[in-house]
């Protein structure tokens, strides 16, 4: 018996296992649930007896045992519903075994201390790249040969093809093959060098030294993930001739669970978590105190007074206007909104507008500009640390390019210009000074920002209709007319659009000042820089504010939302028009 | 003549263009030009002033076996001659030459024939020593410095001067060392390998969970699917940094920091690439699906037989998209783990600590920042309409 047989079979009894399952589905599960009830209930009562098992369960003290008696309630009521072969009970039943099977394997997992896992994967996989390395090559050397195989095909069909062509193709061939052989080579380098096995080993051991417990939830998860089969066959049974429904029900929450409990686990809840920690004052070890909405007052907290007055205590002078001075509770708070809003109208217009005229341009189509399309494309793809780590060499005051061009185009503009003549030894400080580290910010964040823009009106271009032109040429109009008159109006929209993103990426700016200014001094210099989020990390990861930095981030999120809500309420109103 | 001005606009608007476009297209790529040439350059090299284009290092030559850098020394008569250094720490005397005081040079004092006589010069005494050519000087002190033979004609006397004054022999080369020496920087390597794999298995883990909600919430109708949709969709709105906080204290709550799972399993999940896959997949003609159903295939087969494969191109895009965010992501992985733990540091993070390492090598850094960027730039480049496409899309229909 060959090694497929043998699997064929093997397929074949598990489906049997599978089948004989939903046969007695109706006998096995209410079991099941059953034994789930009495699993919650002693859960419920060790969580009274005996606290510290439950780990960390525990420390939500009588809301756990709560939670776990009622949860058992309810399982019994499942099993009973389950015999009595009603639907809402099924559906109870089901939705139960996805989440046991999500809170088993979490619990395995966290027993076993699985996530220990990754980091000896990463090692490995560090003393197998060499094999990983190899692997790549075989592939880049079949694609290529696969393209120049394409190329002598040159459409003509596989049967078809010339003699001549043949005779050139078995070279091609021979280079396919020893791609192949490169790939498997590497493939075998990389399995010895990775040893699968020993992690396997090691993932399977973890189960049950120290702690037993990670492998009985296995278990547990495996059993309630046969249950669930054998329901599921059972309810496919029911429903097969008459419609899909139910299957297709089924399927669909199936199908979504996955992505569903994520978005719970990774989203929604710390969403909410936030919200809720930005009415505390907390600082990660202390106990959370409720404060209402004193994070957010004090960090928005504004007094105007006329000149001379005294503040409040705790105000501190930011800013004197039309004969008034303000003051602040937190001047840092409103120092970073202040940089970003001159961030905000300065950056945004250069990674805009040169974007639309270089679309257009490039919408041309003379030869050679996707060319240029794709070089603009660079930046975005490079990574932000990267590039603005590039523009920091750049930017340096004294052995940096951006001061020597600088100083270059000031020697040649005084051959040309009367006057005083420029100077021709240029020092500027763009990383250290107050003055310039915003607008190095602004270079460094529109240079990388504005070939993504681009394409995005090249996109823009592209779904203006050719008529309009067609129109506009007939009635005489040049290029700059053109432009003018149907191709702004039309990209309105896209314009918006293309405007609205880079508002709410700019809103969130952060990388670039964190590479561009001196690490852990961010902010520096002199608070020139300071962001909203560069102020909140400072605040939550530096000092330990968890309740301030969690307010601050709801207050950014405000103020993004209003950009985006605009932009949403734009989109509809187009959508309508057409 | 009406055409033949109007063929002249035509041209000189052409050339505008490409005038336009050329130099910003030169614009973009210069600081990537001038990070290549960085990278292989001397420490040196790097700080000279002006800033030079191309990476120069000093030359040398072989003599007697040993490596002997080339100076450039301005000869009697005006030109310029290249000398190796053959020794280091020579003493020597300083001479000036007595019949003519302009002369002046550095030579041991076995070079020169000692007359016994001495002489008074500034009010001091020295000796009087003379040359094979009977002219005579006095010495006038002592300095320690190099010896240079003539690269042209080993057979001329030596050259003796100190180092700093001469400048040294340079010529274009790549010091391709550097990258070695980066890559045995702070586990270097290790971050490389470490951004491999959780960019592989973030863009995996994205992929199966994006596909499976995506075709759910296009093809399977169930209640409150539409609802849940809507959810879905707001949350793309939800800036990162709103839920950094919270997310990291649950790593904390679950002992995941400084691992490279708190990387990988959060990010996982992907709501806009289920939006994106949904949109594709709606797509999709219904007969297809139907007809593999009544053929008894489940929903599981029809998904991966037949709607996967049709749906490359929207599948090329969310990898594009799941790439560039994995390998490029920076907040999340400064937060989570610490900048000395190597076992599980990331691209993004360490390039920053080598950023900051100071400025006493540059060229390190920017060896750094090519290594880093090459994969992005080299996947772009051979995948390029999958990531145009992702931008577009992420325009057209966010």
């Amino acid at each position: 018996m060959n090694f497929l047989e043998r699997w064929q079979n093997r397929r074949k009894k598990t489906s049997r296992i599978i089948r004989l399952l939903s046969n007695k589905a109706v006998t096995i599960t209410p079991v099941w649930h059953f034994a789930l009830a009495g699993l919650l209930m002693v859960a419920a009562v060790l969580s009274v007896l005996l606290p510290s098992t439950l780990g960390p369960l525990a420390g939500f003290g009588l809301a756990a045992t709560a939670l776990c008696a009622g949860l058992g309630i309810l399982q019994v009521f499942i099993a009973i519903g389950l015999k009595r072969g009603s639907g809402w009970s099924r559906r109870a039943a089901l939705v139960t075994n996805i989440l046991f099977i999500a809170i088993a394997s979490f619990l395995a997992f966290q027993i076993a201390k699985w996530i220990l896992l990754f980091n000896l994967i990463g090692d490995a996989f560090y003393k197998a790249f060499g094999g990983l390395a190899i692997v790549v090559l075989g592939i880049a050397w079949w694609v290529v040969a696969v393209r120049i195989a394409k190329r002598i095909h040159d459409g003509s069909s596989e049967i078809e093809i010339s003699p001549k062509a043949a005779r050139r193709l078995r070279p091609v061939k021979v280079l396919k093959r020893v791609g192949q052989v490169i790939v498997l080579a590497g493939i075998l380098v990389w399995v010895i060098q990775f040893n699968p096995f020993t992690l396997m080993f090691v993932a399977l051991g973890a189960l049950f030294v120290p702690n037993p417990l990670a492998a009985v939830f296995v278990l547990l998860a495996i059993l309630s993930i046969l249950m669930m089969r054998a329901l599921l066959g059972e309810i496919m049974s029911r429903h097969v001739s008459a419609n899909q429904s139910e299957e297709e029900k089924l399927a669909g929450w199936l199908f979504v669970a996955p992505s569903l409990l994520g978005f719970m686990a990774f989203l929604a809840g710390p969403l909410l978590y936030s919200l809720v920690m930005s009415f505390f004052d907390w600082n990660g070890s202390s106990r959370m105190t409720f404060v209402g909405f004193d994070n957010y007052f004090g960090t928005l907290g504004l007094q105007v007074v006329s000149n001379g007055d005294a503040f409040n205590v705790g105000f501190t002078k930011i800013a004197d206007i039309f004969g008034l001075t303000v003051g602040a509770l937190d001047p840092l708070f409103w120092r970073s909104m202040y940089n970003i809003a001159i961030f905000l109208v300065t950056a945004v217009p250069l990674a805009v507008v040169p974007a639309l005229i270089l679309a257009t341009l490039i919408e041309l189509r003379l030869p050679g500009s996707k060319v240029f399309r794709a070089i603009f494309f660079i930046p975005s793809v490079a990574g932000v640390i990267g590039v603005t780590l590039i523009w920091k060499q750049m930017l340096n005051s004294s052995v940096g390019f951006f001061n020597y061009a600088i100083q270059e185009i000031f020697i040649m503009l005084n051959f040309v210009l009367p006057g005083d003549p420029l100077p021709t030894r240029v020092e500027i400080g763009w990383l250290s000074t107050e003055q310039w580290a915003l607008a190095a910010v602004v270079v460094v964040f529109a240079w990388s920002q504005f070939g993504f823009n681009t394409v995005l009106f090249i996109a823009g271009l592209q779904s203006i209709s050719k008529e309009l032109y067609e129109a506009a040429e007939l009635d005489g109009a040049n290029s700059f007319q053109k432009f003018r008159n149907v191709t702004l109006p039309a990209l309105k929209p896209t314009t918006f659009f293309v405007t609205a993103t880079t508002v709410i990426l700019a809103l969130q700016l952060f990388d670039i000042v964190f590479a561009l200014n001196q690490p852990n001094v961010v902010g520096f210099p002199n608070n020139a820089t300071l962001t909203p989020v560069v102020y909140l990390y400072q605040l939550g990861f530096q000092q330990g504010e968890f309740g301030r930095a969690s307010a601050v981030a709801w207050i950014l999120f405000a103020v993004i939302f209003i950009f985006t809500l605009i932009q949403f309420n734009r989109q509809k109103k187009e959508a309508e028009a057409i | 003549m009406a055409k033949s001005v109007s063929l002249v606009r035509n041209l000189s608007s052409k050339i505008l263009t490409y005038l336009i476009l050329g130099v910003t297209g030169i614009l973009v790529l210069i600081p990537f030009l001038l990070a290549i040439s960085g990278s292989v350059k001397t420490v040196d090299d790097v700080f000279t002033y002006p800033p030079r284009f191309l990476p120069y290092s000093a030359t040398s030559i072989e003599i007697d076996g040993k490596e002997a850098p080339l100076f450039e020394i301005p000869m009697e008569d005006g030109s310029i001659g290249e000398f190796a250094r053959v020794k280091q720490g020579v003493t020597v005397r300083q001479w000036v030459g007595i019949e003519d005081p302009a002369v002046k040079f550095l030579a041991p004092k076995e070079q020169l024939q000692d007359t016994g006589k001495t002489i008074e010069l500034d009010g001091e005494t020295v000796g009087v020593f003379s040359d094979a050519a009977g002219k005579s000087f006095a010495n006038v002190g002592s300095a320690i410095v190099g010896a240079y033979q003539d690269a042209s004609d080993p057979s001329a006397p030596l050259y003796y001067a100190p180092s700093a004054d001469l400048k040294p022999v340079e010529s274009v080369s790549a010091e391709i060392g550097n990258f070695g020496e980066v890559l045995a920087l702070n586990g270097f390597d290790r971050s490389i390998t470490n951004t491999v794999l959780v960019t592989i298995l973030v863009v995996s883990g994205q992929l199966f969970t994006s596909i499976l909600g995506g075709y759910a919430f296009a093809r399977l109708r169930f209640k409150g699917r539409d609802s849940i949709f809507l959810v879905w969709l707001g949350s793309i709105m939800i800036p990162f940094v709103v839920v950094i906080i919270p997310l990291f204290q649950l790593m904390v709550g679950i002992d995941w920091v400084n691992n490279l799972g708190s990387l990988v399993l959060p990010f996982v999940f992907s709501a806009y690439g289920t939006f994106l896959m949904r949109q594709f997949f709606v797509t999709i003609p219904k007969e297809l699906e139907e007809a593999a159903l009544i053929d008894g295939a489940s929903r599981w087969t029809i998904l991966w037989k037949i709607f996967v494969p049709l749906s490359i191109p929207a599948i090329a895009t969310l990898t594009t998209f799941a790439f560039l965010y994995a390998w490029n992501s920076f907040l999340w992985p400064l937060i989570v783990i610490d900048s000395g733990n190597q076992a599980a540091s990331v691209l993004a993070p360490a390039l920053s600590v080598l950023g900051g390492r100071g400025a006493d090598s540059p060229n390190l850094i920017l060896a750094g920042i090519i290594l880093a960027i090459a994969a992005p730039i080299a996947v772009f480049i051979f995948a390029q309409r999958a990531f145009v496409e992702n931008a577009q899309s992420s325009g057209l229909k966010g």
